[in-house]
């Protein structure tokens, strides 16, 4: 399965962006956030954004809530590529400044604001909503991620994903706990 | 860079071999009054685990503080008493730390002392781990969050599984046995119950002192006894926890303190306690969580001190308090980018007696009561200002019924350099007001106590700059630089009149500044070591003279390594612990004792379901000493030498 190979390979590259920082010694393990943080970076790899969303600037950037478990290590990828070399910016997420936020990485209460100033847009918002915490995750959300026993696995959500005007890949699809 | 994901048919990663505290990130609670990523907390905190406590194989809550980042210990054969940054008062019952276990405050209100060693009545099986935030944190908690906080969380019932019997056997005649019982019930409620049993003969100890043809040549025989029985219970169901805590030690006393005849049997203190508290916490909505707390408690300390007036007589000093109290606290993320948290502590002292008296012929000299409360709010604002930074901002205000209200503020800046480095910029403020021992505590016999002016708050404020270092590896680097200024401070010293002692403010402020570092990494898969540096130095900004029993240096070094391969005999597979820990020269009331450093080997297997622990504490047998206090002639008390323990544990 190639495809699997794929994947994998650009997992291990965005734990790599991750891990391999100062300090990261030959015995180094992945924690829970780490990986998490690892497979947002990779769904960026395998979802495609409306061409010409008229979204100011070149930077990718990925808004998280204030106090998410990830945020931390959302911070490493900041200033790294996403794709056709397009720089990660990471910053809060703001209501009134969705338009620029390619992906938003929400946890808590947030999750309900940010999905309201989401439906208050006008049209396609083609905005990546990506939770890891499923307790507070309404159907709505584009990707749950999920810690099962000692894995992480995810569920993708297809018709939201596809009514905000993005396309996931199905390879992706695939490996997801099971489309919705 | 050997990355532990393995393939498999889905966008899975194997994480099984994280430890625990890796996979939480080492979450914290002690720092905010809320769970937060050690890291990210507005504190340097140390942390030890259940685990920890086993691979060293600690005997006492004492041994465990020890072992962390900046503190240290000293004991005078009544009580153990806890130094952090320089500051170890002689004459100090705990009363500038802060000790809390599961959250809820422990200190006495009659003394405020924190039990810190054998008198602490909860057996250290029953700990899961073990939280120290150093600093002053009155803007959290109020009063005597002076130079730190201690946090005990205990273990849950579903992690005993089952019953559980421990035994300990060990030099100078020490024993102890517990019984526990863990369980979760039909309708998911967690419980636990334990109880323990311990008893130490101890040794017959040399007094230079007293080395006199009639004081039977300063030796002190069968008085360094150390006897204890205490009870815990637990419950816990959907965001309930009930729990109950009832204590007793006695211990002997060989030191003839407080100017006693020396090498008196009838020389003890007992100390007992009972402690029950309810909390409910819950989600109220998505944006609030709601923690409730009401508890309950009884100190009571009985001394028995013998007096050659003459004729030689028995004195008793007895010291009872009573106290209720609640905390409400609430959290809310109902604003974007801020958790603000707020709440309210009181507690009202239904109670403080203190008696002395001589038993026979009778004769009061104290009888003396008093009541009060202790009130406190506070606003907590954790504000993310960018991704990468967050402000930590609280004020609180407390109020005791004999004093004036204050307001106390803290400020934290929390800068993530990376996903696994800080610098944090702290600044928090404290007080401890006089307690009710200090207040009212006179009596006119030798040794006693006499009155002084009225006595007021002391206070603290410290700066702190903090390097943190936290991959996901097992690998945690920390440096610190703190400064911090103590006024009026509030201590025991000698009385004009001889014979007395008396409470004063009378001290110039102090000065305190250090530097302290901690490394903890993983050695190969099965290794660790821990690294812990500390550099202060506490002086009188006047005289510019060190306190005492304020060591310059400390430096502790715990190692722990598995041994033994699946084909060795099961009692050659386990895991060792070596501990070393320096404490620099330290000056006493009227002289200095130079540095030791003592080593302790720990040996923990498994044998036919029987966990068996062997301890050699003191290995090299180093003869050292701790500074005493103004009530205990001779100004030093020398340690125990080389002491070994064997403890079994088996589950049923």
């Amino acid at each position: 399965m190639p495809h699997l190979h794929r994947l994998y390979q650009a997992l291990l590259v965005g734990l790599c962006v991750l891990a391999c920082g100062p300090g990261a010694g030959a015995q180094e393990r992945v924690g829970e956030n780490e990986l998490k943080a690892a497979y947002v970076f990779n769904f960026i790899q395998f979802v495609e954004w409306p061409q010409g969303d008229g979204r100011a600037g070149a930077d990718w950037t990925i808004c998280v809530s204030p106090f998410s478990p990830l945020k931390r290590n959302l911070l490493a990828l900041e200033g790294r590529p996403a794709r056709k070399d397009n720089p990660i910016r990471i910053r809060l997420w703001e209501a009134n400044e969705l338009n620029d936020c390619r992906v938003l990485v929400l946890s808590g209460a947030d999750t309900d604001r940010a999905l309201r100033a989401l439906r208050a847009l006008p049209g396609r918002t083609a905005v990546l909503t990506i939770t890891d915490d499923p307790a507070a995750a309404p159907p709505e959300i584009m990707i749950v991620l999920h810690r099962e026993g000692d894995r992480i696995v995810f569920d993708i959500n297809a018709d939201a994903i596809g009514k905000a005007g993005l396309s996931v890949s199905s390879r992706l699809l695939r490996l997801s706990r099971g489309a919705r | 860079m050997a990355v532990c994901l393995v393939p498999g048919a889905r966008a899975e990663a194997d994480v099984a071999q994280l430890p625990l505290e890796q996979l939480m990130q080492m979450e914290v609670r002690t720092a905010s009054r809320y769970l937060q990523s050690a890291l990210e907390a507005p504190a340097a905190v140390s942390v030890v685990t259940a685990e920890d406590i086993r691979t060293f194989g600690y005997r006492n809550l004492a041994e465990i503080l020890a072992s962390m980042r900046g503190l240290y210990v000293s004991y005078d054969r009544s009580y153990h008493y806890l130094g952090m940054r320089g500051f170890s008062t002689p004459g100090d019952y705990n009363t500038r730390v802060l000790l809390l276990v599961d959250g809820v405050r422990f200190n006495d209100n009659l003394y405020d002392q924190a039990p810190v060693g054998t008198d602490f009545p909860i057996d250290i099986d029953l700990i899961e781990r073990v939280e120290f935030v150093p600093g002053p944190s009155a803007a959290v908690y109020g009063a005597n969050a002076f130079f730190g906080v201690v946090n005990i969380i205990t273990r849950e019932g579903r992690q005993m599984k089952g019953a559980q019997l421990g035994t300990e056997l060990g030099s100078h005649g020490h024993a102890r046995l517990r019984f526990s019982l863990g369980t979760v019930d039909g309708y998911g409620g967690d419980w636990l119950v334990s109880a323990t049993r311990s008893t130490q003969r101890g040794e017959d100890l040399y007094f230079p002192a007293y080395d006199t043809p009639g004081q039977n040549q300063g030796m002190a025989q069968g008085l360094d006894y150390d006897r204890s029985t205490s009870f815990f219970a637990k419950f816990r169901r959907a965001g309930v926890t009930l729990s109950l805590s009832h204590g007793e030690r006695q211990k002997g006393l060989p030191t003839a303190a407080f100017s006693q005849v020396f090498n008196d049997p009838r020389s003890r203190v007992i100390d007992s306690s009972t402690r029950l508290a309810a909390e409910y916490a819950g989600q109220w909505n998505p944006t609030l969580h709601f923690t409730a707390r009401v508890q309950g408690g009884q100190y009571r300390y009985v001394g028995d001190y013998v007096y050659d007036y003459p004729p030689i007589t028995a004195n008793r000093d007895i010291g009872r308090g009573r106290w209720v109290g609640s905390e409400l606290q609430w959290v809310s993320t109902a604003f974007q980018r801020h958790k603000i948290s707020w709440g309210m502590d009181y507690r009202r002292d239904l109670d403080i007696t203190q008696r002395n008296l001589d038993l026979a012929p009778e004769a009061h000299y104290l009888d003396t009561s008093s009541s009060g409360d202790v009130m406190g709010f506070y606003l907590q604002d954790e504000v993310a200002l960018r991704p990468d930074l967050v402000l930590h901002a609280g004020l609180r205000w407390g109020k005791h019924s004999d004093s004036r209200g204050s307001l106390h503020p803290r400020l934290g800046l929390v800068y993530l350099v990376g996903p696994a480095t800080a610098v944090k910029l702290l600044y928090g403020t404290a007080y401890r007001p006089p307690n009710a021992y200090e207040r009212d505590y006179r009596v006119e016999t030798p040794g006693g106590v006499v009155g002084t002016d009225s006595l007021r708050s002391e206070r603290i404020r410290t700066t702190e700059l903090v390097l943190e270092h936290a991959p996901a590896g097992a690998t945690r680097a920390l440096v610190t630089v703190f400064q911090s200024r103590v006024s009026h401070l509030l201590a025991i010293g000698d009385a004009p009149q001889p014979d007395r002692l008396m409470f004063s403010n009378a001290g110039n402020s102090v000065g305190v500044y250090g530097v302290e570092a901690e490394v903890e990494q993983r050695l190969g898969p099965d290794a660790r070591l821990r690294l812990a540096y500390s550099w202060q130095r506490a002086r009188d900004t006047l005289t510019r003279q060190t306190l005492a029993n304020s060591p310059r240096h400390l430096l502790k070094a715990q190692w722990s390594t598995a041994i033994g391969n699946a084909d060795a005999a099961p009692w050659a597979r386990g895991r060792l612990g070596l501990e070393a820990i320096a404490i620099g020269a330290r000056s006493t009331l009227a002289s200095r004792l130079p540095a030791h450093a003592v080593a302790n080997l720990n040996y923990t297997t498994r044998l036919a379901g029987t966990e068996v622990s062997f301890g050699i504490y003191n290995l090299l047998d180093r003869r050292y000493a701790d500074p005493a206090s103004f009530e205990i002639r001779g100004d030093s008390i020398v340690q125990d030498g080389r002491t070994l323990r064997l403890k079994l544990t088996h589950a049923f």
